[in-house]
């Protein structure tokens, strides 16, 4: 039996909070964008400032003490990677809530959660066990990368040399004139065209990596935007040569992202494969993911479309999990890990360190 | 230094070296500000003045999702603070909210800021070096780089 978690994330925009069963099940989980008195702009301005999350975060933390099933035994806090002052709102208020009622503390990597999120059911299903070997693809708007867990061991295998894939969609979705966020637009759009209409050109790294570069490709995509006189034409005036240039381009990040897969999964031998960020939700990534699983005869799993942004569930999993593998943080001394938000390959520094740092025992 | 610089960078490889080149030229606690659309290169530049201040230039990569970046240099400059303002509301307290007095007054770093904003250049430090860098697409795809003092 697992402690009913109490999670909580506010390594960027959003304000997360969610509270999971002793198997998992989600028995709370709501962002701030969601409640209506706390969303002024539609959710569309980024919540970035401390302050925003400040002014959130007590007043969902109440709403899951009474809407979870219990009180809760355990305390899951995103630590990093993030923007620092977001992260300490979330960080010390953690820290306190755990303290004050003398509940253990753990402290999550945000990619450690969005792995986790796929095993989550949002329709009062208990979590599902991770298998011992996954393989695992996070795409979002502030990363891009493959890991490979075995036996409770995550290591990355490939990550983005400059910009993260949903940041391009991000982009050039502005350059036609289409609404932010990006990706939900042009995956409707892209729907209705045909994506062999331009070909881009997949990435080659020089040292021959399986590493993402998508900047090349927003490059070259907004370039096609141009010459093609599509500069902010905008979702509603899109004729079918916009449509096939956003299928087109929708192709290109779908098969930069799958790229690796044939290698990584001979080498690793995966039970399941797994896609989570907001990039998952793509129906495109979602129907060349379930195609590659058959062809490999290997489970696809992603994450319900209600959990593939960020979210605390996910949090309050990961934490669960790491709780169970005998990792804590002091309530009293954990700190957001740091401003870097990507380190080199190998180096990412994982709860197992933050633990010997912020050294304290699982009561 | 008051003289407008004019590079043309033929690809991105080209732009990371003007980057690197410049990198020579600074001190600690000086802003570099970069302006140029989407796709112009700017985070490319600043992979180059990363490569320049010894750090690791594949550490570099966009910051617009978590807007402050911090990668570890080696000589008398520590840090290259990577801030992008790209996402950030316009209220000018947004910008405080990131912590820019803070970042902006680390004697130990150079400061890079993608999608500056006037507003930004009365958050300096008195004795702070702002170089403005000008990044545009040509229809050839080349890039003119202009780098002048602000």
């Amino acid at each position: 039996m697992l402690p009913r978690t109490l999670g909580i994330e506010t390594s960027c925009d959003e304000t997360a909070v969610a509270v999971l069963d002793a198997e998992g099940r989600v028995e709370f989980n709501c962002l701030s964008s969601q409640v209506a008195e706390h969303a002024p702009f539609g959710g569309v301005v980024p919540e970035l400032a401390s302050r925003e999350h400040l002014k959130a975060l007590p007043m969902l933390v109440e709403r899951a003490l009474e809407g979870a099933g219990g009180s809760p035994e355990l305390v899951a806090v995103t630590a990093g990677p993030g923007l620092v002052g977001a992260l300490l709102v979330g960080v010390r208020f953690a820290g306190a809530f755990a303290w004050g009622r003398e509940l253990p503390l753990v402290a999550v990597d945000h990619l450690d959660g969005h792995q986790v999120s796929p095993f989550l059911d949002l329709e009062g299903g208990p979590a599902r066990e991770l298998p011992e070997r996954v393989l695992a693809l996070v795409a979002s708007g502030g990363h891009s990368a493959w890991y490979s867990t075995e036996s409770g061991e995550t290591r990355r295998l490939c990550r983005t040399r400059d910009d993260a894939a949903g940041e391009t969609f991000d982009k050039v979705a502005k350059v036609f004139g289409l609404a932010y966020p990006g990706g939900p637009v042009v995956d409707r759009l892209a729907r209705r065209g045909s994506a062999a209409a331009a070909f881009f050109r997949q990435p080659r790294l020089k040292d021959g990596s399986n590493d993402f570069s998508f900047s090349g490709l927003k490059s070259a995509a907004i370039r096609e935007i141009r010459a093609r006189g599509l500069e902010g034409v905008g979702e509603h005036d899109a004729g079918s040569d916009a449509l096939d240039l956003l299928a087109s381009f929708e192709s290109a990040v779908v098969r930069q992202l799958l790229g690796p897969l044939p290698d990584f999964f001979a080498k690793y031998q995966p039970q399941v494969i797994t896609a989570s960020g907001g990039v998952a939700a793509n129906t495109l990534l979602r129907e060349c993911l379930a195609e590659e699983g058959r062809r490999f005869g290997v489970e696809v799993i992603l994450p319900p479309l209600g959990l593939t942004t960020d979210n605390a569930a996910m949090i309050a999993r990961a934490g669960q999990l790491a709780w169970a593998g005998g990792r804590c943080a002091d309530a009293r001394r954990l700190d957001a890990w740091t401003r870097k938000v990507w380190h080199p390959p190998g180096m990412r520094r994982s709860p197992t360190e933050v633990g010997s740092e912020n050294a304290g025992e699982c009561s | 230094m008051n003289e407008v610089e004019v590079i043309i960078s033929s690809d991105s490889g080209a732009t990371e070296t003007v980057g690197e080149r410049l990198a020579r030229r600074l001190s600690p606690g000086d802003v570099v500000l970069l302006e140029g659309d989407l796709a112009a290169g700017k985070t490319t530049f600043i992979r180059g003045l990363v490569r320049g201040l010894g750090g690791d230039p594949e550490s570099v990569t966009s910051p617009t999702f978590v807007i402050v970046q911090t990668y570890d240099c080696n000589g008398p400059i520590s840090f290259v603070h990577h801030i992008d303002l790209y996402r950030l509301p316009e209220d000018p307290s947004a910008l405080r909210e990131i912590g820019i007095e803070e970042i902006l007054a680390d004697e130990n770093a150079v400061i890079a800021v993608e999608w500056p904003r006037d507003l930004l250049v009365d958050w300096l430090p008195a004795n702070a070096t702002p170089l403005r860098v000008v990044l545009t697409r040509r229809p050839d795809d080349a890039r003119k780089i202009e780098i002048f003092p602000v």
